[in-house]
């Protein structure tokens, strides 16, 4: 054993390159590898450790006053189903000025923080007295309101600056700003100074843990048995802990999606690649292992040997890969723990075991060439004295001739696939490359377009401006309409539909104009053009088993109407459980409604700032002016800087495995063919016909891994694209954010090129510039 | 009149080599048309010799001028290109490339010089019909016996009508029949004014068709005679090494 390890530490330092290439595989795939199970292993967690932790609430309901007093909703809580609640708090949407900008905060009276749902105070402190306000972290970090400044109610109050005293993590909501109604907490008697008159303006806010909560449905059961006994109209709105629970993870989800597709990829381009170099290692040692065999190591010693000159080297890459994978993961993993407000969890111990599973993918790798070095006959390999040779004329040669390439060029591309298995392996670690390209490509583009077309997340607009408090909604179109550069505005407001057989309420758009001009994906069917007809989000279809063309019984406001599905449209809104409708359609329900927003399109070549300024001059302190793209832009910022950072590490990685693989493949050729070369140097074949030669041979492999790469590279982006659609509630069309184009695809595919010529290039010019007169003197 | 090669006062000394020279000092004039032998023993330089006098390697000492132009002042690229056009050359083990064709094999030269693909092909089944074996010409060169590999291997020396032909020991890898054949027709083409230089340690072979023989020994011309006439035998030898002239 001692002669063996010390014949394979030889062996080691002699083929520093060989050994330097595993090495390099095993850290790249361990980074990946360490990356994937680390947030596999935390990504749920948190959210479920912060949710006991504060003795969260499996669901959360609001209930309109006008439909259900306090006691009433009180007494909810003693339903069969209810285990524990909190509240009834009352509850208002109100305006507020914070230091960047306006905010619409759901203002919780609430004088004890603990409890059900109770909140953990991060910074500052809990309420003390009137005049005092605490907001959410997760708010007050996007907003940069600190500890110690006021936020301005600019509602029907008019101007009552409320003191900042604490940010606090509530388990119970999702995070600023994927929800951007946050809640914040005033004392009761600050909330009766603050809350509009009337009981339209308010509500009660309930949170309860069911004695069954496991599921989506024990939660819609538990619902609706609460629910029970209550009037229609008189729970406004309700979301369950597993929906909140998805948009924490929603970020986490969609890079774990990409990280372990990529990671098990990376592993196979990887060990790919080393039974290449073992491979190459056997062909290169062959009479080296004949003659340790004739001196008396056994077939096993051989393959023994062997294995350790690319474990050792696998195993040091992979103590490198595993903490650079593990400090990778920091960010993400934090991103998500800081937003529940807990400390970020130490090193998995089962990301530090992706190292293991590199190394255990490089020895399944080089499995198969050791194996052959224990079959060799000692005596056969000693008198020939290298490997056979290919065994084959490559058929390529002749071809390449024929199509009128050099000889060089053709010589060189053809030795690509003399060796057919290593050709072939090298194929792959460029195809997967190429393919890892082509998805972060079109992946980034589709999320560049997604946040773009404002028609598939908001609907097509310049601005959009929010109406505050009690601002009339005829001084708004009046100041919409003087601007000169306004073209078309088209008014909202969300609402929540109690639909007959789902306990919780639905999100619903009422839009007031001609919001077909907005450029919503209409998926099947039509936009809506009567009263009576919605378009819903493909999840609603789903949850409710109804198709296009059906009709169900929906409430609000305690009014009841019979509604008909006339399309389903591409929208994130609620995941795909939401509606639109037409204003007509609302004013059956509740003629008093108005508008909450506007969406106003520009003419074209308008000066949107200089348009957002002037509007919101008119009225400062009551209208929420802004450009709608960078609104949707700024909604999606955390998810765009995470799967940028992903797909550039994943791109990388996978370029590089792509790379040394070819790298690994002309170096073999090149060893093998260096006689050849030097036949032909010596006949008069310059340096740079010897560069282009031996390029060549990393080239058509390049082009053959990219021209299989790019359709590869495309499928797996529909792929992971119907993953997304499944995680965010509606299916996306590959046509909607169009990714590709034919030269992009064609530019993608000749990537393969660029990186096996690179990767071919030092080779290259080892062959160039080595002495053919030694060479052929040594034969 | 110029010389076709010429070597003044060439030494070659090869790092880690204790500074030992492959060759030192060493001074020789080729004339066009002379087929001349190079001798000695393992380790004399013969090789070196060829080496740098096919700008293949520069030497450390000294100058190699082939056909005037001094080698040593070409670039790589452009002493490739001259030595596709000056040289052929032909090796001991035949060096001929295993994927290509015999017929590939001989164009080799014509494609690196640019000679266009018709009349390059013309030329090298002209020239392996002239060596008895244009029926081999779709082979590769694994299916040929050492003899015919040599005759592809002269072809192709031949084919862009060198100024030299270099040929490092062509019969040390024959049986002797099929070596005595190689070197028949290597004499039929000097006969038929070729240059040729070629190295060898068989001194029959020297002896028999050489019209110079210039012995070196440990890096030295030891001995530098020429063949008055053909006959080849050692008495008709003719000195001109650098003790002068003598009979």
């Amino acid at each position: 054993m001692r002669a063996v390890a010390r014949k394979a530490l030889a062996d080691i330092r002699r083929r520093r390159l060989q050994a330097l290439i595993v090495a390099s595989l095993a850290t790249l795939a361990t980074v990946v590898t360490a990356l994937a199970v680390t947030l596999l292993t935390t990504s749920s967690s948190p959210y479920r450790a912060a949710f006991e932790r504060q003795n969260g609430g499996h669901v959360v309901a609001v209930f309109d006053p006008r439909f259900a007093s306090a006691d009433q909703v009180a007494a909810t809580a003693r339903g069969p189903a209810v285990e524990a609640h909190g509240g009834p708090w009352p509850v208002a949407n109100l305006p507020f000025q914070a230091r960047a900008g306006k905010v619409q905060l759901q203002v919780v009276a609430r004088d004890d923080p603990g409890g059900v749902d109770a909140l953990r105070i991060a910074r500052g402190r809990w309420l003390r007295r009137d005049g005092e306000i605490v907001l959410t972290q997760s708010l007050a970090e996007a907003e940069r309101v600190a500890i110690g400044d006021d936020v301005v109610d600019v509602g029907a109050a008019q101007g009552v600056p409320l003191r900042v005293v604490g940010l606090a993590f509530d388990v119970d909501t999702g995070p600023y700003p994927n929800f951007m109604v946050q809640p914040a907490w005033v004392s009761a008697e600050q909330f009766r100074t603050l809350a509009p008159p009337g009981p339209g303006g308010t509500g009660y806010l309930m949170v309860y843990r069911l004695r069954s909560a496991g599921s989506a449905a024990a939660i819609r059961q538990g619902m609706a048995s609460i629910r029970s006994g209550l009037p229609d109209g008189a729970v406004t709105a309700s979301i369950s802990y597993l929906a909140i629970e998805q948009f924490f993870d929603l970020n986490g989800s969609l890079i774990l999606t990409f990280l372990v597709a990529f990671g098990v990829i990376a592993l196979a381009a990887a060990a790919a690649v080393v039974a290449n170099v073992a491979a190459g290692a056997v062909l290169a040692g062959y009479r080296e292992i004949g003659l340790t065999r004739a001196i008396g190591f056994s077939p096993a010693q051989s393959v023994l040997g062997l294995m350790l000159t690319i474990l050792a080297p696998a195993l040091a890459g992979a103590v490198v890969g595993t903490p650079l994978g593990l400090l990778l993961s920091v960010p993400l993993v934090q991103q998500s723990f800081h937003a529940l407000g807990l400390p970020a969890p130490g090193v998995s111990p089962l990301g530090a075991l992706a190292g293991l599973l590199v190394v255990l993918v490089v020895a399944l790798g080089a499995v198969l060439p050791a194996a052959r070095a224990g079959r060799l006959s000692p005596v056969r390999a000693i008198s020939v004295g290298s490997a056979p040779p290919s065994g084959r004329t490559s058929r390529l040669v002749p071809l390449l001739r024929r199509a009128g390439l050099p000889r060089w060029i053709s010589l060189g591309a053809g030795d690509a696939y003399a060796r057919p298995l290593r050709g072939a392996l090298t194929t792959v670690a460029v195809l997967v490359g190429v393919a890892t390209l082509t998805f972060a490509f079109g992946f980034a583009r589709s999320l560049d377009r997604y946040i773009g077309d404002t028609g598939l997340t908001v609907g097509r607009g310049d601005v959009v401006v929010q109406r505050l408090g009690d601002y009339p909604d005829a001084a708004v179109r009046r100041t919409l309409d003087d601007q000169p550069e306004t073209r078309l505005v088209v008014s909202y407001r969300s609402d929540n539909l109690d639909v007959s057989g789902l306990s919780d309420p639905v999100p619903v758009q009422s839009w007031r104009g001609p919001s077909d001009r907005l450029g919503f994906h209409v998926l099947q069917g039509r936009w809506f053009s009567r009263p009576g007809e919605v378009v819903a989000g493909p999840a609603f279809l789903k949850l409710t088993r109804l198709r296009v063309g059906d009709s169900f019984d929906a409430s609000l406001a305690g009014h009841r109407s019979r509604l008909l599905v006339v399309g389903s449209y591409f929208t994130t809104n609620g995941l795909g459980v939401t509606l639109a409708m037409d204003w007509s359609t609302l004013q059956g329900f509740d003629p008093t409604l108005e508008p909450e927003a506007y969406q106003v399109i520009l003419e074209r070549g308008s000066d949107v700032s200089s348009y957002v300024g002037r509007v919101a001059a008119s009225s400062p302190s009551q209208l929420e002016v802004a450009d709608l793209r960078q609104v949707v832009a700024q909604q999606l910022a955390p998810t765009r800087s995470s799967v940028d950072a992903i797909l550039v590490v994943l791109v990388a990685v996978l370029a590089l495995i792509a790379g040394l693989g070819v790298f690994n493949a002309v170096l073999l050729t090149t060893r093998e063919r260096v006689r050849d070369t030097a036949v032909l140097r010596t006949l008069g074949m310059g340096p740079g016909r010897t560069v282009a030669m031996v390029a060549a041979s990393g080239g058509l492999i390049g082009l053959l891994g990219g021209a299989l790469g790019a359709p590869a590279g495309v499928l797996a982006y529909l792929g992971v694209l119907g993953l997304v659609g499944n995680l965010l509630g509606s299916p996306f069309a590959g046509s909607s954010l169009d990714a590709y184009s034919a030269v992009s695809l064609a530019t993608l595919a000749a990537t393969g090129v660029l990186v096996a010529a690179m990767a071919a290039l030092l080779p290259a010019r080892w062959a160039a510039s080595s002495r053919a007169a030694e060479i052929l003197r040594a034969e | 009149m110029s010389s076709l090669i010429e070597l003044r006062g060439v030494s070659k000394v090869y790092e880690g080599n204790e500074g030992r020279a492959a060759l030192d000092d060493v001074s020789l004039a080729v004339e066009a048309g002379e087929l001349t032998a190079i001798m000695g023993p393992s380790g004399s330089g013969k090789s070196t010799l060829l080496n740098l006098v096919a700008g293949l390697d520069r030497p450390t000492k000294g100058q190699v001028t082939v056909d005037g132009v001094d080698v040593a002042t070409l670039s790589e690229a452009r002493l490739a290109r001259f030595r596709c056009e000056r040289f052929g050359f032909v090796f001991q083990f035949f060096n001929l490339l295993p994927n290509l064709t015999v017929l590939d094999n001989v164009l080799l030269p014509a494609e690196l010089l640019g000679t266009r693909g018709r009349e390059a092909a013309t030329k090298a089944r002209d020239l392996l019909a002239q060596l008895g074996i244009a029926d081999r010409e779709r082979e590769h060169p694994g299916r040929l016996s050492g003899g015919e590999r040599q005759r592809v291997a002269i072809a192709r020396a031949l084919i862009n009508r060198p100024a030299v032909i270099l040929a490092d020991e062509p019969t040390g890898a024959l049986d002797s029949r099929s070596g005595d054949r190689v070197m028949d027709l290597i004499e039929r083409l000097n006969q038929g004014g070729q240059t040729i230089v070629l190295v060898t340690h068989d001194a029959k072979v020297a002896g028999r068709y050489a019209g110079r023989i210039v012995s070196l020994r440990d890096g030295h011309i030891e001995d530098d005679a020429r063949l008055t006439s053909g006959s080849g035998a050692a008495s008709d030898l003719f000195r001109v090494g650098s003790s002068g002239a003598e009979r």
